[in-house]
Parts: structure tokens; sequence; C-alpha cells
């Protein structure tokens, strides 16, 4: 079930005159949830969609992993289907086991909607019902773009208590969120992007302080270096 | 109510789109009226019409004083087997067949006019012909008009003519509809599985679905007694063909524009072309001079021929053998295309 490692080296990617990456290297092994933090436009989101094969880097190399499940800032679901169909149609490319399919929808709050259009749906039932597409299929890596941004309480702490479940010896979660203090628990590394490369990139256990904190660290001291 | 902010946002709006607004408020309407003058006749003047000899004694002068008396309505092209004149007949290619007898001037004798009796748009302005024809041959030679194949209405006519106008709707207009509304989805397809199985699935799909409309022209058609042959192979063949060739350009226009208005517009730009350039509704026969060179460019041009010779005249699957062939590598093309454009958006998504 091991897939091969995400990682760049000397990864940069541009967009027209803007430059989202700038030469980051980084590896993402199995058996650990990596946190991406960092401010809007640091890179988070760019690396992430790197890492899925879905941007192609302007330069440096890039190790996809094959067997990837995905969340985006903007769920990327049919909004013309109902949560129900989606999870067809996305349990059927994955071969989504069922019970792990009612689990999910259970847990994440999705039966009371499970018969309207994606479309209509609120924000955090949009990103609820896109965070249990990426783990309908039980991938072996998990790369998550700010999961937790639009959910409610119960459904976070759902969100939190799946991704605390997933965590297992061959399976890999890079996750990127502006909320580190809702993961100090669950954080295993924590990368700090700043203006599109790397200023902290440190295992939870060797950080000073708590993940949450050495984000702001990171930052104020990139910020100082500037 | 405060107008003014509300102006200055439609003005500020209006700026960003200058480009679009150009081509749909400047270019479309100087294209519409530009295609207005590809109809400059009601009664063609220069449609191509085969002149051949009815037999091995007609001489050339003879020919030539056909051909003359032909020039006054439409653009002779001499023919020497009579086969080949009516096989041209049957493609479209001319209009009618003037058959020549001997020896013309000297003894009564009798030219022969055929024309298609599907041609419903030639088949008044025929008429008119025989009396033309009669007024500038020498005397004594009289002008005998055949309509060859049933005599079709024009309602008939346009059964045809409106199958192609819904492939061309549902291909270039609805199905990037389609694609834009799903577009949310195509992060997450490319992940599980490649747009390129999606957009191959999208196609086959829409494809089946079009032999349901073709299904609702052949009970339409045949509840108004029309006669017609909707459903001949060679017509589903066409038809199919064409709605996968205009589907695949009107995806790869909308992933190689990046779902972008004008993308959009540009296929509807491509519609209205069709529409106008595709001798839909008139032949090509009647357009005149580079503008039916331009019409006979189309692969469009040759399916609508084709489903017209397939449903209207009951022709065979050989007849328009070539062409399908034709229509079957231009749909390779166009899916070629489809997947450049899918590598080009997957590179700049």
């Amino acid at each position: 079930m091991t897939d091969r490692p995400a990682a760049v080296t000397g990864l940069t990617r541009r967009r027209g005159d803007v430059l989202a990456l700038d030469d980051v290297t980084l590896s993402f092994g199995p058996g650990a949830l990596h946190v991406l933090a960092g401010p809007n436009g640091s890179g988070k989101t760019t690396l992430l969609r790197v890492l899925a094969g879905l941007d192609e880097p302007t330069a440096g190399e890039v190790t996809c992993p094959a067997d990837v499940g995905c969340s985006f800032q903007t769920p990327s679901v049919y909004g013309d289907l109902t949560v129900a169909e989606n999870l067809d149609a996305f349990g059927g490319l994955s071969d989504a086991d069922g019970a792990w399919r009612a689990t999910l929808v259970e847990r994440l709050g999705l039966e009371s909607v499970r018969d309207r259009p994606a479309d209509t749906l609120s924000d955090g039932q949009a990103a609820a019902l896109d965070l249990a597409l990426a783990l309908l299929g039980e991938p072996a890596t998990l790369l998550l773009d700010e999961p937790l941004a639009d959910l409610d309480a119960a459904r976070r702490r759902a969100a939190l208590s799946l991704l605390e479940a997933f965590r297992a010896p061959e399976r890999t979660v890079v996750l990127s969120t502006h909320d580190v203090a809702a993961l100090d628990a669950l954080c295993d590394r924590l990368v700090v992007l700043f203006d599109g490369t790397v200023v902290l990139n440190e295992r939870e256990s060797a950080l000073a302080s708590a993940p949450s904190t050495a984000v702001a660290e990171g930052v104020e001291a990139a910020l100082e270096r500037q | 109510m405060r107008l003014p902010p509300l102006l200055r946002k439609e003005l500020a709006w209006s700026r960003r789109q200058v480009a679009v607004l150009l081509l749909v408020l400047v270019l479309f309407p100087a294209a519409l009226v530009s295609a207005t003058s590809a109809f400059g006749d009601v009664v063609p003047r220069d449609t191509p019409v085969a002149v051949v000899p009815q037999g091995e004694d007609v001489s050339r002068d003879d020919v030539a004083v056909a051909r003359g008396a032909a020039t006054l309505f439409a653009e002779p092209v001499t023919f020497d087997d009579r086969d080949a004149a009516f096989h041209a007949l049957e493609r479209e290619q001319v209009y009618a067949v003037l058959t020549v007898p001997p020896d013309l001037g000297g003894d009564p004798a009798t030219v022969g006019l055929y024309v298609d009796g599907s041609v419903v748009p030639y088949l008044q302005p025929s008429a008119a012909v025989v009396s033309l024809l009669g007024d500038s041959l020498p005397a004594g030679v009289s002008v005998e008009r055949t309509v060859v194949g049933p005599e079709r209405s024009l309602s008939a006519y346009l059964v045809p003519t409106f199958q192609l106008v819904l492939v061309a709707l549902v291909a270039m207009a609805y199905l990037p509809h389609v694609l834009a509304s799903e577009r949310a989805a195509f992060d997450r397809l490319r992940v599980e599985s490649t747009l390129e199985r999606v957009l191959a699935t999208k196609l086959a799909v829409f494809t089946g679905l079009m032999a349901v409309p073709l299904g609702v022209f052949a009970v339409s058609a045949g509840w108004y007694g029309y006669g017609v042959d909707v459903a001949a192979l060679g017509a589903v063949a066409v038809y199919l063909l064409t709605f996968l060739t205009l589907a695949a350009l009107s995806a790869a226009v909308t992933l190689a524009t990046d779902f972008a208005t004008w993308g959009r517009l540009c296929n509807l730009g491509g519609f209205l072309f069709v529409l106008l350039f595709s001798g839909l509704f008139y032949p090509a026969g009647f357009f005149s001079g580079t503008r039916r060179e331009l019409v006979r460019l189309l692969p469009t041009h040759y399916a609508v021929v084709a489903v017209r010779g397939y449903t209207l005249r009951g022709a065979s699957l050989g007849t328009y053998a070539d062409w399908l062939l034709g229509l079957a590598a231009v749909a390779a093309v166009a899916v070629g295309l489809l997947g450049l454009a899918v590598r080009r958006y997957e590179g700049v998504a």
C-alpha cells in the first residue's frame, strides 16, 4: 500500500510574472501528517497542485505519488449532481468501499443533504463533500488544501478525528492551513512557506514551541530577513 | 438610489471586456453583413450546369452552341460521359444536366434539361431556365425538362437541413455549456482519472444521445408523410461523424481558451459560420465565385449534400463513400486537435 513519497527538488513555479515557488526542495515521507503553513500567496496551494500533478513545474523535479486523494480550496465536485451522485461518480473511479463511504457521509454530516445538488450546498457542506471525496478511495497519500477552512465546529471535529484515524505508517497526509493551532495535536512536521520559499521545515519534536507558535516565529523571521 | 456608481461600475467592466465587446458589437455585425452578400441572387446566375452530348454523333460545335446558350443562366461544365454528368448531379456538383442532340440548328431537335427533384431551391428556377434556353438556342430546337428522382416539397427538403442545424447547435453551443458547468470537477477528475478519458466518455455519450433526435426526426417526418429516409445508414453515419467533428472542435476551443468568454464566442461564431457557409439552406451553387469555393472547403458542405442524397434521393451507401471516408478523416483530425487542446489546458490550468 505504501506509495512513492511525494517530493520536489529545486522546484520553481512561475505564473506569468508571479513567482509562486522559488527553488523549493521538500520530501513528504509516509507515516506522518505534514502541515504547510504561511500567509496568503506564500505558495501552499501551488505546492499541493504540483504534488498532485495538476500544475507543471517551471523548473526542478517532482515526484508525484500514484495513489492520491485531494481536497481543494474551491470544492472540485459536479455542481449539477447531488451529494450522493458525486459520491457514486468519484467512488466508482477509486473503487470505494461502501461501508467506508457510509462512515464518511455520517461523520461529515452529509446524510441530510445527500439528495441535494452540490451547487445548492453551503460553503461548509461543500467543503465537507470535497473532503469526503478526497478520503473516499482511502488513498495512500492525501493532499488537502485548507480542508478545515469552511467547516463548522462539529464537522471540524469530525474531520480532525478522521485524519487522526487515517494516519498510518504507510500513509502520507500533506495539509495546508491557516489554523495550525487546530492541528497542534496531529502535526508531525511543520513547513512554513513565505513568498514561495521554505522558511521553516521541522519535525514537531524538534520545534521549541507549539507548531502554531512556530508558524508566527517563522514568518516573523522571514519578514525580518527581507 | 444613486446611479453614477452603478454606471461607473459598468464603465470599469466594459474597459476590462473591451476585446469581447469589440468582437460582439463590431466584428460579429460586420461579419453578418458580409455574409448577406453571399446571397445576392434569388435565381442563381452562375450555377454549375453539366453539358453532355446525347451520343457520339454530337459535334464540338453542337456542344459549343449549347454551352453558349447555357452561359446566360449558368456556368456550363462540359462532360464527355453521361453517367459522370448524372453522378455530378447526384453530388450537387452541378444543378442540372443539359443533354445536347446532334446537328443543332439543322433538323428539329430536343435539348434535355435534367434537374434533381430533391434540390428543391433549384426546381422553380429550372422551369424559368427552359424558356431562357428556348430563346437562346437556334430556331427549331426545343427544350424538355425532366425531374430526376422523386420531386420533394420544400418541407421535406428542409428535414436534413434542420437535422444538421441541430447537430451543430448541440455540438457547438450545448456541449461547451455542459463542459463549462462541469469545470469545477476537472481538478478532481484529473487526479482520479484523465481528462482524455473524461472527454472521450462525454463525446461517446453525446454522440450516442444524438440518435434520439434522429429518431424524433424520423417519426415526425413519417407523421407528416414526407416519405424521406431519415434513418438511412449513410445518413446516420454522416450525421454522427459531423457531430463528432464539431463537438471535438468546440470542446478543443473551450479547453484551449481555458473556458474564456471569447472561446464561447468563437464557438458561437463557428456555429453561425457553419449555418451560413455549408450550403445548408441554399445549395452551394447558389453562392457565387470565391464564396462557392469557400463552401466547398467545408466538410459540413459535403455532410449536408450526402445527407440530402441518402435521405431525399435514396442514394446507395457507396454513392458518397469517398466523402464518408473524408468526414471520418476530418473527425479523426478534430479529435487529435482536442487531444492537443487538453495538453495545453493541463499546461496552463
